[in-house]
């Protein structure tokens, strides 16, 4: 019934947006573990 | 790396399906919500989503209580951070499907005004924070009010609504809309339950990247 309004043009395009959005977060993720890391890393030469 | 954040994956996993299995599955249609009730696995999210992150800044307030450890603080003000985000795009989702239910985005109504008040308690939380310079004293006061915050947030939220008795907004009073899960069309419980679960996740996934964050800007200023 649904499958006749192309309803699943919309699911797509839900889908790939959530899907960025969670590879975006993923990415954000990653960068500010290396930034926590290097702050880290900073501040134990600093003490030095 | 898999390990540690598999959560994430199940986070994006379970929203995926929320959209896939919340849009092809039937619903069984009531007037006047119709389609609209696929919502349910949105909407009601972003509640979730809130009252996850509600309760866990309390609690860590409760322990910056405890022990006088900053960390905890900044766990607390993040988690009402990532809170209140939810719970303002409850509000703004609420109001639209608000729109097409009842004809008017805001009706004077118990539950929709105890929600509105209790964002209002949270930025007030905010703005409490801001006015105090001295870390520790705002650390202290800043954690005594949250816990009032969350007391009251209960109170206004869910406790008011509840005595006040005719609320339009389902899960307040008696009225016709099944609200509690357990009320709901299994088929519906299937994608609901799910998608609840995907909203909390992404919830505390954001407010660890937050206290990252955050946590990178307090090294910074300590070199």
């Amino acid at each position: 019934m649904l499958i006749c309004g192309k309803i699943f043009v919309v699911v797509a395009v839900l889908a790939i947006i959530l899907i960025g959005i969670f590879s975006y977060l993923f990415f954000i993720d990653r960068k500010i573990n290396k930034l926590e890391k290097e702050v880290e890393e900073k501040m134990a030469r600093a003490k030095k | 790396m898999i390990k540690k954040d598999w959560w994430k994956l199940l986070s994006g996993i379970l929203l995926l399906y929320a959209i896939i299995a919340g849009f092809f599955t039937s619903i069984p249609l009531k007037p006047v919500t119709e389609e609209s009730m696929r919502n349910l696995y949105f909407h009601v999210g972003m509640w979730f989503g809130m009252f996850s992150m509600l309760i866990t800044g309390f609690i860590f307030s409760l322990k910056y209580l405890k022990k006088f450890d900053e960390m905890m603080d900044i766990m607390a003000v993040e988690a009402i951070n990532v809170g209140l985000l939810f719970g303002i795009l409850g509000i703004c989702t609420g109001m639209v499907w608000a729109n097409f239910t009842w004809g008017t985005p805001w009706v004077k109504d118990p539950k929709l005004n105890g929600a509105a008040v209790g964002i209002f308690i949270y930025l007030a939380y905010m703005i409490l924070r801001g006015s105090i310079d001295d870390v520790h004293k705002r650390a202290k006061v800043a954690a005594v009010y949250n816990i009032l915050a969350f007391i009251l947030w209960i109170v206004f939220v869910i406790i008011l609504p509840r005595l006040a008795g005719e609320s339009i907004h389902p899960g307040a009073g008696h009225n016709e809309v099944p609200v509690m899960p357990m009320h709901l069309d299994p088929s519906m419980r299937l994608v609901f339950y799910p998608a609840m679960a995907g909203w909390i996740l992404l919830g505390f996934w954001i407010f660890q990247i937050r206290v990252k964050m955050r946590k990178i800007k307090r090294n910074i200023d300590n070199i």
